[in-house]
């Protein structure tokens, strides 16, 4: 289980995030739902103890997330994968950290996602990238997955493939995923739980089939109707 | 698949070894040309002049290594790959300290290639020089506690470029000014905490040491440098584990 | 399978199968995709996929065996109840939305039988 207690952080003058309080347990495929620059990437930079609330408490299975790093595969919205690696060279670098990773599952998810061991992570289309770097959190067995903006500024048909492999990668029960993106549409029915987030503040929280039955609507419908009402009382 | 430290820290280290390849065989490339020019343009007692060659290349490989220690670090910010390594299940000292190990390789690799080139040179050059010093053990100690003080030298250097860099890495404006005045301040604070052992001035006063064949002197010098650069290495470590964010 | 998103989707997937044994394209005893396969399938979360399976099941719709997999378990007389129920849902909501527009029941009957006529001449209301 992932606990926000009274989480805020800024950076400088900006603040990403204003007394946050949330929880994600296993077995969800939650998504992070805001516009850029909502507060998105720093929830999942929290998770993944590579940045620190400045009040509050981030805890993973109650223990500080940087102690908890073996259970987290955390997907940047940054290309992080060294330029001069293949695939598979990733692949063998990144399995000698995690007791999770699973090289039967890496081996399967390769034809999946239509891509080849000798790629070169620098000489390969931005899609390309992105579906390597999917597959790499994918072939783990981790308990949290986190997802950041993993569609931004991919073509649609590639959208489709990481949406696809991420229901094939998916564990039920066992595993939280955690998506954070600014374009609903694509996993519209995905994600099971939703969190709407804008000015580092959640502005509506909850189960999406519920929601959708509450409001009779999609979950874009509902977001743009959170944030319209967000900014009126500015 | 089955993890361990060991596995982790090889990985780390090979990642990085990439990276100081190429000035390992530049230095070798050096060394093995400058020597090979000296030896073959001179006769006699003449080819003393081979000692220039090899100081000059001995400084390139002691130097490649300082500009390599900001290289490796920097890059892993100017790549972005910094998501990666700090994410990664390992602590500050595994990371940073295979880092270290790199260095290390590659200072070693670079003056070694000179030490032996040159020794080759020197030795078909003048034998009786070299039969008088290998008579005595006590020059061939003197040797190698200079050896070691450099080796001393150079990690306190290098901890140096750490600490200096990751505290540049708290700002985020002038980032690259502040690792450059944290990196002199360093030196500067190290050489008034120990007046008689100058750290900015290590190489020539090794230099005179060991002309006074003073053993002792040079043992201090590097067990002092040492001790220096465990403490920044610390430094490093805990503002790596504890502050850098990204 | 495209889902309507302003509707929660375990309730639509349940009515997708609803029709198709409505339509008889589905029979008792015949197999249907597993959860997992149908959430690939459709690409949709394996939860609610297994929401919409748990709810056919309580309404002994489906039935799961163990190790063999899921089953229509619906028989004629189901199908009969559950196409009554939906032509119901969707008249009721015919006529309401009619009615909101202001039409008469009257005007509502002489439209629908303008609009059915060109239909009679063997064109399907079926549609995938």
């Amino acid at each position: 289980m992932i606990e926000f207690r009274n989480v805020s952080k800024r950076f400088g003058p900006v603040v990403a995030l204003n007394s946050v309080n949330m929880e994600f347990s296993a077995g969800n495929i939650t998504g992070i739902f805001g516009p850029n620059g909502a507060g998105k990437s720093t929830i999942m930079k929290l998770i993944a103890g590579i940045n620190y609330p400045d009040q509050g408490d981030v805890k993973l299975d109650g223990e500080n997330p940087r102690a908890k790093r073996q259970s987290v595969a955390y997907l940047p919205e940054i290309d992080h994968l060294y330029p001069w690696w293949t695939l598979r060279q990733a692949a063998d670098f990144i399995s000698t950290f995690y007791s999770d990773w699973d090289y039967g599952r890496y081996k399967e998810l390769l034809p999946f996602l239509n891509l080849d061991e000798q790629m070169i992570m620098g000489k390969i289309s931005k899609g390309q990238r992105a579906k390597c770097k999917l597959l790499l959190v994918l072939a783990r067995k981790a308990p949290y997955l986190l997802l950041d903006e993993p569609f931004s500024g991919i073509d649609l048909l590639t959208r489709e493939e990481i949406a696809d492999a991420v229901i094939k990668g998916y564990r039920e029960g066992e595993q939280a995923i955690i998506i954070s993106t600014h374009e609903i549409d694509e996993i519209e029915s995905l994600v099971e739980k939703v969190v709407f987030i804008d000015q580092g503040r959640i502005q509506l929280s909850g189960d999406a089939e519920q929601l959708r039955m509450e409001r009779n609507k999609s979950l874009v419908e509902i977001m743009k109707e959170v944030f319209r009402h967000g900014n009126q009382q500015i | 698949m089955e993890t361990s430290k060991f596995k982790m820290f090889k990985s780390l280290y090979l990642k990085d070894l990439r990276e100081v390849r190429t000035e390992i065989l530049v230095v070798a490339a050096v060394a093995i040309i400058l020597i090979s020019w000296a030896y073959l343009k001179t006769e006699g007692s003449a080819r003393g002049i081979i000692v220039a060659p090899m100081a000059f290349a001995l400084g390139l490989a002691g130097f490649l290594p300082v500009i390599t220690s900001f290289r490796l670090l920097g890059k892993e910010w100017s790549n972005n790959t910094i998501y990666m390594m700090m994410s990664l299940p390992v602590s500050g000292s595994m990371m940073l300290g295979s880092k270290l190990a790199v260095l290390l390789t590659e200072y070693l690799a670079g003056t070694l290639i000179v030490l032996f080139a040159g020794g080759i040179a020197l030795l078909t050059s003048f034998p009786d020089i070299w039969k008088e010093f290998m008579s005595d053990p006590y020059y061939l100690k003197l040797a190698i506690a200079v050896y070691g003080a450099s080796l001393a030298g150079i990690f306190f250097i290098f901890c140096n470029s750490f600490l200096s860099q990751v505290t540049g890495k708290l700002f985020k404006k002038a980032s690259g000014l502040i690792s450059f005045l944290v990196f002199l301040g360093v030196f500067i604070i190290a050489a008034k905490l120990m007046p008689d052992t100058n750290i900015l001035l290590t190489q020539s006063q090794v230099m005179v040491s060991c002309s006074m064949q003073e053993m002792g002197a040079i043992l201090i010098k590097a067990a002092i440098d040492l001790l220096f650069a465990a403490v920044l290495f610390a430094g490093a470590v805990v503002i790596w584990e504890r502050r850098i964010e990204l | 399978m495209d889902f309507d998103n302003s509707q929660p989707i375990y309730m639509q997937i349940i009515d997708e199968y609803k029709k198709n044994i409505i339509r008889s394209k589905l029979k008792k005893g015949d197999k249907i995709p597993s959860q997992r396969e149908y959430a690939q399938m459709v690409r949709v979360n394996p939860n609610t996929v297994q929401r919409a399976y748990r709810e056919m099941e309580n309404m002994d719709m489906v039935e799961t065996l163990r190790g063999q997999g899921t089953f229509i378990s619906a028989g004629e007389q189901m199908r009969e109840q559950m196409a009554k129920e939906m032509a119901g849902k969707v008249m009721k909501h015919f006529i309401h939305e009619m009615r909101s527009l202001g039409y008469e029941d009257a005007m509502i009957m002489d439209m629908l039988k303008c609009e059915l006529e060109p239909m009679e001449e063997g064109e399907q209301v079926d549609r995938v």
